[in-house]
């Protein structure tokens, strides 16, 4: 039973264990002790995904809690209870607040809804959520297109460094065979010039495959670039180059950007 | 925010997670909120969203549930901040667990096991790993979790990073990883151990 401890804490258990050892934990000292000192190392864990909410959320939790009395404190509190508490209390739901709680679920969906694409690219690259925000207003096709890429259950994000050190990502979503490549700036191309992207497969050390590099779309620099490329399904890796407009057959220049997806 | 390593509370056994000054902080927060202080409520609110956010949106990658289930979690402590008990932990472990907790039992209740374990194996090595390691914002105590988990054994590291970060069950972390079952209940905790140890939690 003691061995289950970090599972637990982790949420990893199934639920017939996660209720035996709850069981158990009333009466283990030890575990109870192991359980307090991992749910501060697992919260330590989370400083890796910390992500901004949506903006618009903080007034919708202070409206929500306005309709939501707290509780009074347990009569025994104070007297070191039992650790496993705090998180089933969580669980528990009052019927009215429940109804509260699913409307202003609603409300949150539909304020949201507009973010998720700002989101989930902050998932890669931190503050862009704001920015991307601001532009969430001038949705164009292009747009609803990006976001239905990054918001693709099977989407990966795969962060990749631009030769000026600036970032940028890829997001594959291969049952969508669309990537999404989205990057703070791209330097502006000599005229008569274009980005472009190829697909290509690896050998075991990563490297790409000679005769496996596949031309892609071309694209133009600017801020807050965002291209969608397609057939992608297939591919192993991705990388940029610049090449002479309309585009090439083969890469001509040196590439950047190559990420393993 | 400002952690360092070994920098522990001294009373409490459980509070280096934070540097005592804001989880003192927290704690005053949430005794004003159980008051019904709404003020201090979105000042907890503003500490803590990032945190409880992330967790959900990295566990369920789908940023209206993300959403859903933080405003979910702000409510619940708001409802239940007069059942903390700083004897137990702090503040924002509490936060954290709760928001863990009920990530990890939407995720597993919209999506079929079958459909992430896809969506892993389309994925390959450590990637998990390597996308949490990369692109987040600089910050010391980050520094220090990233070193914990490299002081971690591969093994350790993967079933707890699929396990927390995942929210994988064992038994789907021990399909993901071709490890027999029953060791990953081990492992995680043995890479909890190992990160507890490394970031100086504990008495």
């Amino acid at each position: 039973m003691h061995v289950d401890v970090g599972a637990y804490v982790a949420d990893a258990l199934e639920p017939a264990e996660r209720d035996a050892f709850e069981a158990h934990l009333a009466g283990c000292a030890r575990c109870r002790r192991e359980v307090a000192e991992f749910a501060e190392t697992t919260a330590r864990l989370s400083v890796l995904t910390e992500t901004a909410p949506p903006p618009e959320l903080r007034a919708s939790v202070l409206a929500a809690i306005g309709q939501v009395r707290p509780l009074p404190p347990l009569p025994e509190q104070g007297r070191g209870g039992d650790v496993v508490e705090a998180a089933p209390d969580a669980a528990a739901a009052v019927p009215d607040d429940e109804l509260a709680r699913r409307r202003q679920a609603r409300l949150t969906r539909l304020l949201t809804g507009l973010a998720a694409a700002a989101v989930v690219v902050a998932l890669a690259l931190g503050g862009w959520a704001v920015s991307l925000q601001q532009r969430v207003a001038e949705v164009t096709a292009q747009e609803q297109l990006v976001t239905e890429v990054l918001t693709a259950p099977d989407a990966t994000v795969v962060p990749v460094q631009l030769p000026d050190g600036s970032r940028a990502a890829y997001t594959v979503s291969r049952e969508q065979d669309r990537a999404v490549f989205a990057a703070e700036r791209l330097p502006e191309t000599e005229p008569g010039k274009v980005y472009q992207l190829w697909t290509m497969h690896v050998d075991e050390t990563g490297a790409p495959e000679p005769g496996t590099v596949r031309p892609g779309d071309t694209f133009t620099g600017g801020e807050q670039v965002r291209v969608v490329f397609g057939a992608v399904r297939d591919t192993e890796a991705l990388a940029i180059t610049v090449e002479d407009a309309p585009g090439s057959q083969t890469p001509t220049t040196e590439p950047f950007g190559f990420a393993q997806v | 925010m400002r952690r360092s390593r070994g920098e522990t509370g001294a009373s409490s056994p459980s509070s280096p997670g934070s540097a005592p000054g804001l989880d003192e902080q927290l704690q005053q927060l949430l005794a004003a909120s159980a008051r019904g202080d709404e003020a201090a409520f979105a000042s907890l609110y503003d500490h803590t969203a990032a945190r409880v956010h992330g967790i959900a949106l990295r566990v369920l990658r789908n940023p209206d549930h993300a959403a859903e289930v933080t405003q979910e979690i702000f409510v619940e402590v708001w409802r239940t901040s007069a059942r903390f008990d700083p004897s137990r932990g702090s503040v924002l472990a509490w936060i954290c667990t709760m928001a863990h907790r009920r990530a990890v039992d939407r995720v597993r209740s919209v999506q079929s096991s079958h459909q992430r374990e896809q969506t892993w194996s389309a994925q390959r090595g450590e990637r998990d790993v390597d996308e949490v390691w990369s692109g987040v914002e600089q910050h010391v105590d980050e520094q220090l979790v990233r070193e914990g988990l490299g002081s971690l054994t591969r093994i350790q590291r993967e079933a707890l990073t699929l396990a927390y970060y995942g929210g994988y069950t064992h038994t789907e972390v021990a399909g993901l990883l071709q490890l027999p079952l029953g060791t990953v209940k081990t492992r995680i905790r043995d890479g909890l151990i190992g990160l507890r140890d490394a970031l100086g939690v504990g008495s």
